[in-house]
């Protein structure tokens, strides 16, 4: 919320924070793999992601000769998709190499190993300028499709790609819609509305579909669902075609536009849905919490850049008690919690962190907007936009869709692949095979299974994830240097892991979530700080991250959504 | 054109490895007494030399500014800071042995009256505030506060964080996170006070040493010219302008072979005589034999060589020609080193502290049962643990002429390579294990054609090939 964002919507900053959330589950997901499910503590992990990014990088690139100014191996020109490929597969084999002699060492050993062999890839990729332009940045391979940007645009392809964006989108939504709404029937008036809205903003045939889907079984069928996006996105792809350039703006509004609106109210759902045991009175205290949180700091957003410093120094202080006084409620409240309400407090705190998001995104972007301009009108617009999200309302191009938000949606996309393969690779014997390793390997061997053949196939996969992960980011930055790959990396998502629930695949994609919100939030507030004390919040951020991980280990080794066994405590 | 070639490295890979061992020693007593693989020691390391900064720079550290007039000049008030810091902190350190009942003089060996153990200890306090105070700008007095302050900071981890983690039976791999944790808070905590940007100490360039004034922070050079005729030894002073040659010193080849065996003579008689004279009974020796038969052959050939030496000219031709750059600063480190592990080893070896701590780190269940206090054990572990990174820490600063953030992280995958190289069980395993990664850290990076970013991979390869052949480290015991 500092000036110079005034005019990027938050809508955009969100897609940002989105992709980055993305990528990060990603990485979650490839540790889980290791250590929530196989109990491997490989904090050597960011390694991977960095042979993924190089990897595909190098593939991608032109040949040396023609790219001035940098030194590199490799340069196949290859396409993208077969370099990614190559960047996991390449990966998925070092980790397995690398297991090889490692896997036989004790747990703290082999930590300690991988993390040393993770510092000498990094090192060599920093210093061997013949290997990637290494320490200098790597750059100059574009991104894929760039040219067709933005949406809907002329051309064939452009219209194919963009039919082909409405065909993923809908059939996610609807089956979504399908799994976690029921919407076999709807009584009561508040559910008629919800199915109106749903219908309406799904254009009528994702929810016909995921009627039918629903009502099919217990758990939906993909093929409705994958009929509606077919259709959506064919219609789309016609209208496109047909009518003239100038109509472009009207096709991505409704197609796009009402699917934005689409995901809003399923959101809305799947909050009731899984908030579904809790009265009115904990959504109100959930409310409330997020409402005194966000009240803790206005000493600091009214007089924190003020030009007279002791008036700045006393907002921090004020801000900064009014906090522990704040946190220290909430510590004194949970021991009596059970006399308020019969729902976890966690949970609860749940509800007041989607509340604290929602004020941000819908209310505190506008507070600027209003307070500066002083337009009603302009908020209102801004409003518009925030609901819109999956378009940008741009003063020249008009409403696209960009290529940020067709990054964001390749980003899901690869992240719910990941998921799939995950989730099948635990929930089949292999995976509990791994579970039985990481609880007690004598007996799994006693069992007759191969525990060194279980270790090594499960870093090969965790690794080969942490690659795609890599591959992504290297679409994301169009250059990659060695310090992007930094050791503290495998501590974030070890605390990613570690918050969300270890052995929960869900759980990775919640920490990734958790930490990237909250770091979001400190960089909103550190804009409030006097500026002498802005790299300091950022040191402190990873003070706070550090001691979560100790009060989290502590209290809830299981992590918010982890199996209750923990893996830690024994 | 005499240039620095592998001896030189050899001798700079002794100075890393005793930086290394310092660390490593007490990463080694924490890991296997109190059963941590401490992450967060690096940072005790850091910790350390940021503390020195308070003695040595106060105008630039964060609550001292307030006190002080210029970098290095410090108002009444600050000297009252300084003396209550390392006073405090010295008594801090007794308190956390055993509480107040400690300070009363509870640890002590026999049972004082508790105004007599009160009164010893506030002495001691004092002692160590005023030594701080009166020694003020030196680094060495920055040493000893840093000493302290660290040496109360490693136990406060301890109970605060890593006692509450064992007590619920805590894995290691557990334990590895947490200490993860500590480590982040304690990094950049560091970071969000001080800042990111680098600092180094104030030293001055001479000092008075027996009376001539001697250039501490400048090298001396030792150049070997060797030739048929022999050894010349001719040392130059780089720290007065114009470099001047100190000494030339010329060493037939007989001479050299006299010297040699004149040492191995004195340190295998030396050997004999103490074996002989300890009469089968060589274990209850503080020194042991082998060991005193090793100072005195290095003693021997000291003084050996400086006695016959004649005082000649430059060969005009040579066969092989080297030079070592000795720093002053860079040896007293050395001899401060070795003056920690002796003093370790006697702890060790003759005090009762020491028997405890070698039965705890054996077996803990056992020395419980044999009335061995291991609640105090373990405080005296850490105790002893953050004494030792508070010197490295400095020690560390002053090698790498910097003050910075990350380098005890920079440190910290060298110690544990150390650690594991030389088992865990056993401390002289370690002390060996960082003189290894210490050499191989020095020596491989001039041996190999590789830049200075290699100089900590070097020593996980050397890791790496000991874990492939013996998982259990070199010396062993590690292993469950």
């Amino acid at each position: 919320m500092a000036e110079g964002e005034a005019k990027m919507a938050i809508s955009s900053s969100l897609v940002a924070l989105g992709t980055t959330i993305g990528i990060f589950a990603l990485l979650a997901i490839g540790m889980n793999i290791k250590f929530g499910y196989t109990g491997l503590l490989e904090i050597g992990h960011v390694a991977f992601y960095l042979l993924g990014a190089y990897v595909t990088a190098l593939l991608v690139l032109r040949p040396a000769g023609q790219n001035p100014g940098q030194i590199y191996i490799l340069g196949l020109n290859w396409p993208w998709i077969p370099a990614i490929i190559g960047g996991v597969f390449v990966a998925a084999v070092i980790g397995a190499l690398v297991a090889l002699p490692a896997i036989r060492l004790r747990e703290d050993y082999l930590a300690i190993t991988l993390l040393g062999m993770a510092f000498i890839v990094q090192q060599i990729f920093r210093s061997e300028r013949w290997l990637a332009n290494g320490p200098r940045a790597l750059a100059g391979f574009e991104r894929p499709l760039t040219d067709l940007f933005p949406l809907p645009g002329e051309g064939l392809l452009s219209v194919i790609t963009f039919g082909i964006i409405l065909f993923i989108l809908w059939t996610a939504g609807t089956y979504a819609m399908a799994a976690v709404g029921d919407i076999r029937s709807a009584r009561g008036l508040r559910e008629r509305i919800v199915h109106l809205l749903l219908a309406v903003f799904s254009l009528g045939i994702g929810y016909l579909l995921a009627r039918r889907a629903r009502r099919e079984g217990t758990s939906p069928n993909p093929r409705p669902a994958v009929f509606a996006g077919v259709v959506v996105g064919i219609v789309g792809m016609v209208l496109a075609f047909a009518t003239p350039s100038a109509l472009n703006d009207g096709v991505a509004l409704v197609t796009l536009g009402v699917f934005s609106v689409f995901t809003w109210v399923l959101g809305g759902v799947l909050y009731t849905t899984y908030y579904s045991e809790l009265t009115r009175r904990d959504h109100v205290y959930g409310v409330a919490a997020s409402l005194a949180f966000l009240a803790t700091f206005l000493p600091l957003v009214l007089f924190g850049k003020s030009s007279d410093p002791l008036l700045s120094i006393v907002a921090l202080l004020l801000t900064g008690v009014l906090l522990a006084t704040f946190f220290y409620g909430l510590y004194r409240l949970a021991g009596r919690w059970t006399d308020y309400s019969d729902v976890s407090m966690i949970r609860i705190i749940g509800v007041a962190a989607v509340w604290l998001f929602l004020l941000r995104y819908w209310i505190i972007s506008n507070l600027g907007v209003i307070t500066q301009t002083n337009g009603v009108v302009v908020a209102l617009g801004n409003t518009i936009q925030n609901l819109i999200w999956l378009l940008r309302f741009d003063q020249n191009l008009g409403v696209i869709f960009g290529y940020s938000r067709f990054f964001f949606v390749m980003v899901l996309l690869a992240l719910a692949f990941a998921y799939y393969i995950a989730e099948t690779t635990v929930t089949s014997p292999f995976g509990r095979v791994l579970k039985a390793v990481r609880e007690d390997e004598d007996v799994a061997t006693a069992l007759g299974k191969n525990a060194f053949s279980y270790k090594v196939q499960s870093m090969a996969l965790g690794s080969g994830i942490a690659a795609l992960a890599g591959g992504l980011t290297a679409i994301q930055f169009q250059s990659l240097t060695w310090s992007i790959f930094r050791v503290e990396i495998t501590f974030i998502v070890l605390l990613m892991v570690i918050i969300g629930g270890t052995a929960n695949n869900r759980g990775a994609i919640l920490g990734a979530a958790i930490y990237w919100g909250f770091a979001r939030g400190t960089t909103d507030i550190a804009a409030f700080f006097p500026s002498a004390a802005g790299s300091s919040i950022i040191a402190l951020r990873r003070v706070i991250i550090g001691a979560l991980l100790i009060i989290i280990l502590y209290y809830r080794p299981e992590g918010l959504w982890g199996e209750e066994s923990g893996v830690s405590i024994e | 054109m005499v240039t620095t070639g592998i001896p030189n490295a050899i001798v700079t890979g002794l100075v890393t490895g005793s930086i290394v061992a310092m660390g490593a020693i007490g990463l080694a007593l924490v890991y296997s007494i109190a059963e941590v693989p401490n992450f967060a020691h690096g940072e005790l390391l850091t910790l350390g030399a940021f503390m020195a900064l308070f003695v040595n720079k106060p105008g630039n550290t964060p609550i001292f500014s307030l006190v002080s007039t210029d970098v290095q000049a410090l108002t009444g008030v600050g000297l009252v800071l300084l003396f209550l810091l390392g006073a405090g902190c010295t008594l801090g350190i007794v308190y956390l042995i055993g509480g107040v009942r400690a300070l009363k003089g509870g640890w002590w060996p026999t049972e004082p009256p508790p105004l007599v153990g009160m009164v010893t200890h506030l002495i001691m306090a004092a002692i160590v505030g005023a030594i701080v105070v009166v020694g003020y700008p030196s680094i060495w007095a920055g040493l000893l506060l840093a000493t302290v302050i660290v040496g109360v900071v490693a136990p406060v981890t301890e109970r605060v964080v890593f006692r509450n983690f064992r007590e619920d039976g805590a894995s290691l791999a557990t334990m590895l996170i947490v200490a993860l944790g500590v480590s982040l808070i304690l990094r950049f905590g560091i970071q969000a006070i001080y800042g990111g940007a680098a600092r180094n100490y104030d030293l001055p360039p001479t000092q008075e040493i027996i009376g001539t004034e001697q250039y501490i922070t400048a090298a001396k050079f030792f150049d070997f010219y060797l030739s048929g005729n022999g050894v010349v030894l001719q040392i130059i002073d780089t720290g007065p302008p114009n470099n001047p040659v100190v000494s030339t010193a010329a060493y037939s080849w007989p001479i050299v072979a006299v010297v040699t065996v004149g040492a191995l003579v004195l340190a295998y008689g030396t050997y004999r005589l103490r074996k002989r004279a300890a009469g089968g009974f060589e274990a209850a020796l503080t020194l042991s034999p082998r060991i005193s038969g090793a100072i005195v052959g290095v003693i021997g050939f000291g003084v050996l060589w400086f006695l016959l030496g004649r005082p000649a000219a430059l060969p005009d031709s040579w066969g092989y020609a080297t030079r070592l750059r000795l720093f002053p600063i860079k040896t007293l480190i050395v001899l401060i080193a070795v003056l920690m592990f002796a003093t370790l080893h006697v702890l060790l070896q003759e005090t009762k502290l020491g028997t405890a701590m070698r039965a705890s780190s054996d077996n803990l269940d056992l020395a419980k049962v044999t009335g061995i206090n291991t609640a105090r054990v373990m405080m005296a572990t850490w105790i002893i643990a953050g004494l030792f990174a508070g010197i490295a820490g400095v020690m560390l600063a002053l090698t790498l002429s910097r003050v910075q953030v990350n380098m005890g992280f920079f440190l910290l995958l060298p110690m544990f390579a150390a650690v594991i190289l030389g088992g865990i069980r056993s401390i002289y395993g370690v002390i060996i294990g960082s003189f290894v990664v210490g050499l191989a850290m020095d020596v491989g990076f001039t041996v190999l054609p590789v830049g200075n970013q290699y100089r900590v991979p070097l020593a996980f390869v050397v890791l790496f090939i000991v874990l492939l052949v013996k998982p259990e480290g070199i010396v062993g015991g590690g292993g469950s």
